[in-house]
């Protein structure tokens, strides 16, 4: 078979998709949290700058009333993050706790110092905003690396679910390989992406299968009727062989009974064989496509000198033949093999004294013509078998006529070439033999085509 | 000369209630079509056998006193009595072996024949090969079959390869034991030139002189110790045959 290769490129759906999204995520929370410490350190400023000022203001009010102890006064005005340091004018430092030795090991960061009379002077230390800022970054970080984590192992058990029909499918491809024929994935949604990849799938599975099945089976066929075949001709050719050998054996003494006995067994398995692989041959042409040569047949007529030639082999064969005289589009050398078939088959199985009644009538739509033997007749279940290549029913209705059981099969494929058809039906109430009918179109005049019509294969 | 007593001793030991050791076998068929009753009959002959056919079993009884066969060929589709009614009368009135042949390749007719007691059966079609072959080894089993053949002063033992003629060994070829071994089966009876072809060399070769060559090469051979046993019937062939006169 010949492969054209498409060479998809497949890379690993989820790698790809969980790294863009950590990209994404991570590229997003970086942003924001870039953002917020910005909105922070501006907010906070400002708020200091707010407080500062209110503290300024508080103080130009009460330095001027009274002036208490620095240590008290720092205690009084400290609050909401300013720290206000006294300075006396003997340059000692006092904060709410007392004396300090500096500003810096106070910490803090020094806003203003605002002299305020008598020497002494204030001066305002605010937090340091650096704590408050590493706490933010912190929990910032926290909270970013926490919502990447999640987001990662959502996304990796999200993705995995999401990816379970193609392992699924995947799965159902290696046991089909495998020779688990006839699974499907049979989709519970079909609008959705992997619901058409699964149809599409299906459909494939079905096209493959049924192409794959319909092979085998035909393959089983013809291995089936080569086989039969095979078998059916080793049976006159070991008849011939055996007869030759006889002959040999026989040897100078022989009584001539038996030598001529022998050499007519050959010639009769000889044209055995013969027939056989006419038949055989005749099949052949007929599973090819029959070339058939259409002409207008007068079908009365054509069973009458069928008769005639019957007659010659069976003189003591009964046959009567009624009924009208339609004409049929068709090839007279093949339907006259058809009646030849369906009479031949009727005078082997037809009882002693045997009587053979052929029938033809014209209908509206077919015309029918029906042969009916007085033999055994074939049980309804066998109806159909009995066109089957090379099959003999058992016990009575063959012993001793051996017939390949070749000549219905043709008679069939020849009467579907023409359009119409060939069944063993049951006997009309009254008879108990074999009734078979073939049925054609019926043809007028002006359809009588003036080129063969092409072949149509049973 | 150990070889030469023990075939000796065959020669004179064997089964004395079936008379003389180099008589042939016996082999009576019993088959309804003729065809294959004639063919069956001329292989068995050719395979050198005493044969004698019937189409059904009507006589049974009678050719199992005169005939005496050591085999008995039963077809089991027969006119009359069928082949498992006649099995039961060979079983009860003589020793005969008993092969059948069965039309239809059914087990249960298999099973019933050989429960019958028949020694083997052979399905329909069968080769006749495959059936001379079975029925020569239902007589060696059954001891009917004589490995040592005489005629006249002359001792053929085919499995031991020893020629005998009077006391004198005779020294031949694979052959010619083949050829000698082909016409002693045959003795008395004779054979054309493409018989002892077909017997012999069988029918991928095709060349008489191959005949004349052997036959005068061991005519040779056994004419240095004694009269000719192997005559020559003008148009017909040749016949292995010790000379009454």
């Amino acid at each position: 078979m010949n492969t054209r290769n498409v060479g998809l490129r497949t890379f690993s759906l989820r790698r790809r998709v969980t790294l863009m999204v950590i990209l994404v995520v991570g590229v997003a929370l970086l942003a924001m949290a870039f953002a917020v410490q910005t909105a922070f350190q501006l907010q906070s400023a400002r708020e200091l700058d707010r407080k500062v000022e209110a503290k300024l203001a508080q103080l130009d009010r009460v330095v001027k009333v009274r002036i208490l102890h620095p240590t008290d006064f720092s205690a009084k005005y400290s609050s909401n993050g300013v720290t206000v340091v006294v300075r006396r004018p003997d340059r000692k430092l006092f904060n709410y706790n007392g004396e300090v030795d500096s500003i810096a090991e106070l910490g803090g960061r020094v806003q203003l110092e605002k002299p305020v009379g008598f020497g002494y002077s204030v001066i305002l230390l605010t937090d340091s905003p650096e704590p408050a800022q590493n706490r933010l970054r912190n929990v910032l970080l926290l909270v970013g690396l926490g919502t990447l984590g999640l987001t990662v192992i959502v996304l990796v058990v999200s993705i995995r679910l999401a990816l379970r029909p193609l392992e699924v499918m995947a799965g159902l491809s290696r046991s089909i390989a495998l020779g688990d024929r006839g699974r499907r994935l049979a989709p519970i949604r079909t609008n959705t992406e992997l619901g058409r990849t699964a149809v599409a799938f299906d459909q494939m599975l079905d096209a493959l299968e049924g192409a794959e099945a319909h092979a085998r089976a035909s393959e089983q066929q013809t291995r089936r009727f080569v086989a039969d075949a095979a078998h059916e001709l080793r049976t006159p050719l070991a008849g011939v062989q055996a007869a030759a050998e006889t002959l040999v054996r026989l040897g100078p003494g022989a009584q001539q009974d038996d030598v001529e006995r022998m050499q007519v067994m050959m010639v009769r398995e000889a044209r055995r064989a013969t027939r056989l692989v006419e038949d055989l041959l005749a099949l052949a042409q007929i599973d090819a496509g029959l070339e058939l040569r259409f002409e207008a047949v007068h079908l009365l007529g054509l069973v009458e000198s069928e008769v005639e030639r019957l007659s010659l082999l069976a003189p003591s064969l009964d046959v009567e033949v009624s009924g009208d005289d339609p004409v049929v589009a068709g090839d007279p050398l093949r339907l006259g093999q058809v009646v030849g078939n369906l009479l031949d088959n009727a005078r082997r199985h037809a009882s002693a004294e045997g009587v053979v009644h052929v029938r033809v009538t014209r209908y509206p739509q077919h015309v029918e013509l029906v042969v009916l033997d007085n033999g055994p007749g074939v049980p309804a279940a066998e109806r159909e078998r009995i066109f089957s290549r090379l099959v003999r029913l058992d016990t009575a209705r063959t012993t001793g006529k051996a017939g390949a059981g070749l000549g219905l099969s043709i008679a069939k494929g020849i009467a579907r070439a023409h359009g119409g058809d060939l069944a063993c039906v049951e006997p009309p109430a009254g008879h108990r033999g074999a009734a078979f009918r073939l049925v054609l179109p019926v043809t007028t005049a002006q359809d009588l085509p003036t080129a063969p019509i092409p072949a149509v294969t049973p | 000369m150990t070889r030469v007593a023990a075939v000796f001793q065959r020669l004179f030991s064997l089964s004395p209630e079936n008379g003389p050791v180099s008589e042939p076998a016996r082999v009576l068929v019993i088959e309804d079509a003729e065809t294959i009753r004639i063919a069956v009959l001329a292989a068995l002959a050719d395979a050198g056998y005493a044969v004698a056919g019937h189409p059904d079993g009507a006589t049974l009884e009678e050719e199992l006193q005169q005939f005496r066969p050591d085999l008995v060929v039963l077809d089991v589709m027969l006119p009359g009595r069928d082949g498992f009614a006649l099995l039961e009368v060979v079983r009860r009135r003589s020793e005969a072996g008993v092969v059948l042949l069965t039309a239809r390749d059914a087990v249960s007719d298999r099973l019933r024949g050989l429960h019958g007691g028949a020694d083997d059966y052979v399905v329909k079609p069968f080769e006749l090969e495959e059936l001379v072959a079975r029925i020569g080894a239902v007589l060696r089993r059954l001891r009917r079959v004589p490995s040592v053949v005489q005629v006249g002063d002359l001792v053929i033992d085919a499995d031991s390869g020893v020629v005998l003629r009077g006391s004198e060994q005779i020294e031949v070829t694979a052959t010619e034991l083949r050829l000698l071994g082909y016409l002693a089966a045959q003795r008395g009876r004779v054979v054309s030139k493409t018989q002892i072809l077909t017997g012999v060399w069988g029918y991928d070769d095709y060349d008489p002189n191959l005949v004349e060559v052997h036959v005068s090469a061991l005519r040779r051979k056994l004419e240095a110790y004694g009269p000719r046993l192997l005559q020559t019937v003008r148009g017909l062939g040749y016949v292995l045959r010790a000379d009454e006169s």
